[in-house]
């Protein structure tokens, strides 16, 4: 009987190709996209999930007020670490950690430069990185070893064992290898190569070393796990006040715990207050996931219904030759069970087909293993569940007719289906027009943006990260860099211009309001930086040789004047500490941070030390210069000064384009959703106007005998639609204006929302609406009358 | 107004080929009034279809109004069609989403009429078949005879020179038939051409002559005036 069932819905199923075929990609198309989505919210929410007191581990953030503004911050002073560990007994395990750097690693003429952090010995205890050599207890205890990642260890020791091997760090030092953990998994909000102890980072640098007890100065991460039963909120409150009481000076500061569970996704904070983050994006993505597994199956049955009129004949005869409605019904669910177990095979191949193709947009780690069969098994779940949903209707429906009726021909579909399908067409198209609107906005946001003034000239503009060797042999390096030909003009700075790496807060000026905390960035250069980064100046000048002064000289920009507020700026002097500068010039803002936010006070400081606050060295390429010649040309001579680490560089212009990041994610995305939400919206309407077409057959026809031609009547047929259409622009508008009204509000920098985003969004879904029904429409108008006529 | 000579048309399927119409021929002059009478099969409404320049001939000479149109393209059938042929079908074929007043008017949107003029002549005509006073009613809320008064008053709304009626009374009870019959003829007496097929012995009577079909030919031919 089962076979029968299988072959009849085959039957059918062959027997309509055309209706077939738009069914199984529909449903195919949903399902990939819903399990794509399933798989991505999956993976984002599986973030830090591995560790196994995730539910205990907490980082510190501060809230500061600074410039008027309330802002959020991950680093904190260093003093807290001692204070955290020693005199709370909720804390089980505390940690010191920074934020990650490239340091080169050099095992006899095995060199990489890796990105590793310093850490203090609890953290192999607190987070579960499993360990596959070493002691976990002790391995980061004496403050000259090192802990690798497997991958890191095999690519220096190759299969040798690497413990107790020594590692040449930054040509410096010499660290023992203590242990090695597996790699880290990529959904681990902290990321590394390797772990130095925090005791080493102390030991090696001044400045960590000077400001061990300073609560002023916030310059690291301090994370800690919280004994079984101890309260993360209760634990915040307690230590809330903590900054200011260890330091007066510290007003409006606020200390608290920001859960490990909620690193990842719930990362923003505005005013003080947790505003989500990539939660946000998760489940906007999962609400478009199931509204497009939704539409597809509610396509299906509207494609299904559509084709009743010709069904119903068949239930009839069924009937009369004597089928229990309870045989019907099981013969149909085959059908539409039948139709879902193909689009599951389609969808199955389309997700491997998807995938590569989707590396760019937040799908990298992002893996559908057939091996592992829980995957496709809980997809093929799915999909039998919606053939289950989609047949119910149609069985239900179509095996309820009574066959003398629908033997006589009588049958009619009733005007409440109709207007059912109507609500489904606007419903599909007011989302469709909803993530049309929002990706144009997204994209004008990010084009908006990305054409900011960004106040130098970032392309043409490499960045060498410099280590000691460099910061001493500047002089002779640059001398030969310049003598090479290829380079137009050469400086060095306190940091790259794409980040921040010191905002300070014992700036003082005349006139300045003794109670105001006001923060102002600062980077340390000396000559030649505005020329090699071609800072515009709007007045003063930049640093001279040719004044002695200048040693003590500052250029502010538009931000910075605008705190300071000064009448005559250059000329007159502020203090950083007891410094006095010499404000020489004013230049334009320049976007250091995120471009999407406003621009920070800068001062930018000349800095006569060789080694202090020497990070980077920026090389200003000649235009006209090839640049794989001038890369090799450059290459050998800071080889020459810098024997410890392989020559790396990296585009300010790159670097630049990589604040874009999620937001090009999203703008891709919402693209393909939008694609896919009027692909499917389509068909939708496709069989609308299917169905439409057999349900007007006659009017058509009368109408053509009566003389209208076949343009009068694709405008009528049209027109029904065209109402729907714009019935959902009306819905969609106000709608995604409002949300995307407050995605904007997210950000400083940004475009208001104009009308033609509407227009445009409207008339695309419009025609390409119109290019669907047209089909059936203009199919329905030719048709030769007599025979509509003739079925009566 | 309408000559056919040796009209061929053959309906095809993959495994099954019918003859509808085999080598037709014959005259309708201007003004007449002719029945065409067959068993079913016989072709009639495949004729009629040919006639309406709804459907084109596989082979043979259709002059209508001395012009040849058996290899007319669609648009030129049409345009042909809307200004000379009127039709009232056994089924009436009114459209149920549109009022009556509506209905009428279809035929002279599609010629291009004015509004004004249009509702002129909407009213002229309902008023001819006596069915003014339900202008705003929907086809469903009329009994059969008025649908089919309306279909009328759709079919001559045009002024057409040709009136072609396929079984105008099949589906009406003896007086409403009658009185669809007495329409017809008044029309006719007014100079319009109809052309009917029909079942009716009794319809057939009103014309002035009877063609008989069989097997897509033409048996016999009746004068009756």
């Amino acid at each position: 009987m089962f076979k029968n069932y299988l072959k009849i819905a085959w039957m059918h199923l062959s027997n309509n190709k055309g209706i077939s075929f738009i069914n199984i990609i529909g449903l195919a198309t949903g399902m990939t996209f819903a399990s794509l989505i399933g798989l991505w919210i999956y993976y984002e929410t599986s973030f830090d999930s591995f560790h196994k007191h995730g539910d205990r581990i907490a980082l510190v953030l501060k809230h500061t007020l600074f410039n008027g503004k309330k802002n959020t911050q991950e680093s904190t002073p260093m003093p807290l670490h001692d204070e955290l560990k020693s005199n709370y007994p909720e804390v089980e395990h505390a940690t010191r950690i920074d934020w990650g750097g490239v340091h080169s690693l050099a095992v006899e003429n095995n060199r990489f430069s890796k990105n590793g952090r310093f850490a203090d010995p609890d953290f192999l205890q607190m987070f579960t990185f499993p360990m596959i050599k070493g002691n976990l207890n002790t391995a980061l205890n004496d403050p000259s070893s090192i802990v690798l990642t497997a991958s890191l260890a095999k690519a220096l020791f190759g299969d040798a064992d690497p413990m107790n091997k020594i590692i040449r760090f930054d040509n410096e030092y010499d660290l023992k290898v203590t242990g090695v953990l597996k790699d880290v998994p990529a959904n681990s909000t902290i990321r590394f190569d390797y772990i130095v102890p925090y005791a080493f980072a102390v030991q090696t640098s001044e400045f960590i070393k000077n400001n061990s007890k300073n609560w002023g100065n916030n310059f690291m991460m301090n994370m800690v796990e919280l004994r079984d039963g101890a309260s993360m909120e209760d634990f915040s409150k307690k230590i809330g006040q903590l900054n200011t009481l260890r330091d007066p000076r510290m007003k409006n500061q606020t200390l608290f715990l920001h859960p490990m569970s909620k690193w990842h996704l719930y990362n923003d904070y505005k005013d003080w207050v947790n505003t989500g983050g990539k939660i946000e994006y998760v489940r906007l993505f999962g609400l478009v996931g199931i509204f497009i597994l939704l539409i597809a199956c509610i396509n299906f049955m509207n494609l299904a219904t559509a084709r009743y009129e010709k069904r119903a004949k068949e239930v009839g005869i069924r009937k009369a030759l004597g089928s229990s409605r309870r045989q019907l019904i099981v013969q149909f669910f085959s059908e539409s069970v039948l139709t879902s177990v193909f689009a599951f095979l389609f969808a199955l191949g389309l997700i491997q087909l998807l995938l590569p193709w989707l590396k760019n947009t937040g799908f990298e780690n992002i893996h559908f293993d057939l091996s592992n069969l829980a995957l496709p098994g809980a997809v093929l779940l799915v999909a039998i569940a919606v053939g289950l949903l989609s047949g119910v209707y149609p069985a239900l429906y179509l095996s309820s007719f009574v066959p003398v009726r629908v033997l006589k021909g009588i049958f009619k579909q009733g005007n409440r289906a109709i207007g059912f399908r109507k609500i489904l067409v606007v419903t599909q198209f007011s989302i469709s027009i909803g993530l049309v609107v929002s990706t144009i906005i997204v994209v004008q946001q990010i084009n908006h943006a990305k054409d900011r003034p960004v106040g130098y000239e970032p392309d043409n503009l490499v960045n060498i990260a410099a280590n000691n060797d460099l910061a001493i042999n500047y002089e002779p390096l640059k001398n030969d860099l310049l003598a090479s030909g290829y380079i137009a003009s050469v400086a060095k700075a306190s940091q790259p211009m794409t980040s921040r790496y010191n905002s300070w807060s014992d700036f003082s000026w005349d006139g300045k309001d003794p109670g105001e905390d006001i923060a102002i960035d600062a980077i340390m250069t000396e000559w030649d930086f505005e020329k090699t980064v071609k800072l515009n100046f709007i007045e003063g000048r930049p640093f001279s040789r040719a004044y002695k002064t200048d040693s003590n000289a500052v250029i502010l920009n538009e931000a910075a004047l605008k705190t300071i507020g000064y009448e005559k700026p250059v000329g007159r002097t502020i203090k950083l500490g007891d410094r006095t500068l010499t404000i020489v010039g004013i230049v334009e803002n320049i976007v250091l941070l995120d471009p999407f936010k406003a621009i920070s006070p800068l001062a930018i400081i000349f800095n006569g030390s060789s080694t202090n606050n020497v990070n980077t060295i920026f090389l200003r390429l000649k235009p006209t210069a090839d640049l794989k010649e001038t890369l090799t040309a450059v290459k050998p001579i800071f080889e020459k000064y810098n024997s410890s680490m392989p020559f790396e560089y990296s585009f300010t212009d790159e670097e630049f384009a990589k604040k874009f990041t999620t937001e090009n994610q999203v703008a891709k995305l919402s693209g393909i959703f939008s694609v896919l939400a009027i692909f499917i919206s389509c068909l939708g309407l496709f069989g609308l106007a299917t169905c439409m077409a057999e349900r007007r057959a006659r009017e058509i026809g009368i109408r053509k005998v009566l003389g209208a031609s076949v343009m009068n009547l694709w405008i009528l047929l049209s027109n029904e639609f065209t109402m729907l259409v714009l019935i959902a622009c009306l819905i969609a508008s106000p709608v995604s204006y409002w949300i995307m009204h407050s995605w904007l509000e997210n950000y400083d920098y940004r475009i208001s929302i104009g009308w033609h985003v509407f227009a445009l969004s409207a008339m695309l879904a419009l025609m390409i609406a119109l290019a669907t029904v047209s089909f059936q429409a203009i199919k329905a108008a030719v048709a030769n009358p007599v025979k509509s006529l003739r079925t009566e | 107004m309408i000559k056919i000579t040796d009209l061929e048309k053959i309906y095809r399927t993959e495994e099954v080929e019918t003859v509808a119409l085999n080598k037709l021929s014959f005259e309708v002059k201007d003004g007449e009034f002719v029945a065409v009478m067959g068993p079913s099969g016989c072709g009639k409404s495949t004729l009629l279809n040919i006639l309406g320049l709804l459907d084109d001939p596989d082979a043979g000479s259709f002059l209508f109004n001395g012009i040849e149109v058996a290899h007319f393209n669609e648009r030129k059938r049409a345009d042909l069609r809307k200004h000379n042929i009127g039709f009232v079908f056994q089924s009436f074929n009114l459209i149920d989403e549109l009022t009556v007043f509506e209905n009428v008017e279809l035929p002279l949107i599609y010629t291009g009429v004015k509004s004004a003029e249009r509702k002129k002549r909407v009213e002229e005509v309902l008023d001819k078949v006596q069915i003014m006073h339900r202008r705003n009613h929907y086809p469903q809320q009329l009994s059969g005879g008025q649908q089919q008064r309306v279909a009328v008053a759709r079919a001559v709304v045009n002024n057409p020179k040709l009136i072609l009626a396929d079984e105008p009374t099949g589906n009406l009870d003896s007086s409403n038939g009658n009185e669809v019959m007495q329409m017809l003829t008044d029309l006719n007496e007014q100079g319009t051409t109809i052309i009917m097929v029909t079942h009716s012995e009794h319809d057939s009577k009103y014309s002035h002559r009877i063609i008989r079909m069989l097997d897509g030919q033409t048996v016999t031919e009746n004068i009756l005036v």
